[in-house]
């Protein structure tokens, strides 16, 4: 009976450690959101173009803004508590053979540069939606950071708030483009790969 | 007993050749296949939603030229040669206008469609391990071939998967 009783208090435990969400420090964290492998960023090729999108959890941004080895648990906390309800996405423009600035391809006038350019600092948040089961959200805030021609690829962070609590469920972005010419991109994010995101420690 | 151990081993061992020769030559069937390229095109679910988008704009720009009409035929009832004389000149710029404007926005959806099903094509193919995958659109090279080598629902389940951001 006791050997029972021990058996299944033990596998009860067991159970309960593989349920409970691993956990990471600041730098692993990072990393954890940075690899592709887990399902948290998704690349799609398109002619001259590669278009990546990643899911960026709030203490990631938390961590990038503030510093991961700086930051305090009563920053993080704060930061957490401040932005609760908001949803970041990144947006990378890059181009595929990775030598030239991913706007310049395919240009047909010396203007249309500037015009994408313009489009990504006003514009492309329209072309973006965010969609959780049968509702649709805009983007309520982007930044494009404009990094002059040093890199071949544009970044431009997408920031989302879904009204409704939206735990366990899938996200998907469509992104309906009007500057490239190669049309609806459409990202989806498994809940899965967000359910598995390790649980940050400080 | 053992030679009928040693015959079970035999038909066994002749058994798993046979399937590995029959999956080695399969495998080998599907190096060349084709697919229905007006299928695939008007099958694709990004043509359908271009589709859909460039009939609202065309329609759109139709109801502009449609009320103008309107107009034409009032001020023509009522004898009114001044407005007739401008709203003539009024539709036929913008119908111009509009005709060259539908013929780019039906250029730019089609670019984005071959685009799109160009870069799946490439992808089936290396994922399906094809070393060539033929259109045939009635007016190709390619006029006959047997059924088995038919892939245009495989190949338009994965573009419209794809598309849907459901394959990663």
């Amino acid at each position: 009976m006791r050997t029972t009783v021990y058996t299944i208090i033990i596998t009860l435990t067991i159970i309960a450690q593989g349920c409970s969400r691993q956990k990471a420090t600041p730098e692993e964290y990072i990393a954890y959101i940075n690899n592709a492998k887990n399902g948290l960023t998704q690349t799609r090729e398109f002619g001259e173009y590669q278009i990546t999108l990643q899911y960026r959890p709030l203490a990631f941004e938390v961590l990038n803004n503030t510093g991961a080895e700086s930051i305090t648990k009563e920053t993080l906390d704060k930061q957490l508590t401040g932005n609760s309800g908001l949803e970041y996405y990144l947006l990378k423009i890059g181009s595929i053979e990775k030598k030239t600035d991913a706007l310049a391809n395919g240009l047909s006038s010396t203007g249309q540069y500037q015009e994408r350019i313009s489009q990504l600092v006003s514009g492309i948040e329209r072309s973006i939606k965010l969609v959780i089961d049968q509702d649709t959200f805009p983007c309520v805030m982007h930044h494009y950071e404009r990094n002059y021609q040093m890199a071949d690829y544009h970044n431009i962070l997408l920031v989302f708030e879904p009204q409704k609590p939206a735990l366990g469920r899938d996200r998907t972005i469509v992104y309906d483009d009007e500057i490239l010419g190669i049309g609806k991109i459409i990202y989806t994010i498994d809940k899965s790969d967000i359910k598995s995101i390790p649980e940050l420690t400080l | 007993m053992k030679n009928k151990f040693l015959l079970f081993i035999a038909l066994a061992a002749m058994a798993v050749a046979a399937s590995i020769a029959t999956t080695y030559f399969l495998q080998k069937d599907r190096s060349i296949s084709y697919v229905k390229a007006d299928v695939v095109f008007n099958d694709f679910e990004m043509t359908k939603e271009l589709k859909v988008k460039l009939d609202n704009t065309v329609n759109a720009r139709q109801t502009i030229l449609d009320s103008i009409m309107v107009i034409m035929r009032i001020a023509s009832e009522n004898g009114n040669k001044e407005l007739l004389s401008r709203t003539e000149k009024e539709y036929y710029i913008k119908k111009e206008a509009f005709d060259g404007q539908n013929r780019e926005l039906t250029q730019k959806y089609d670019e984005q469609v071959w685009l799109r099903i160009n870069q799946y094509v490439k992808e089936f193919g290396e994922k399906k391990h094809y070393d060539y995958l033929l259109g045939a659109n009635g007016s190709g090279s390619l006029m006959y071939s047997s059924e088995k080598n038919d892939v245009t629902k495989e190949l338009l389940d994965y573009m419209n998967t794809s598309y849907k951001g459901s394959e990663k």
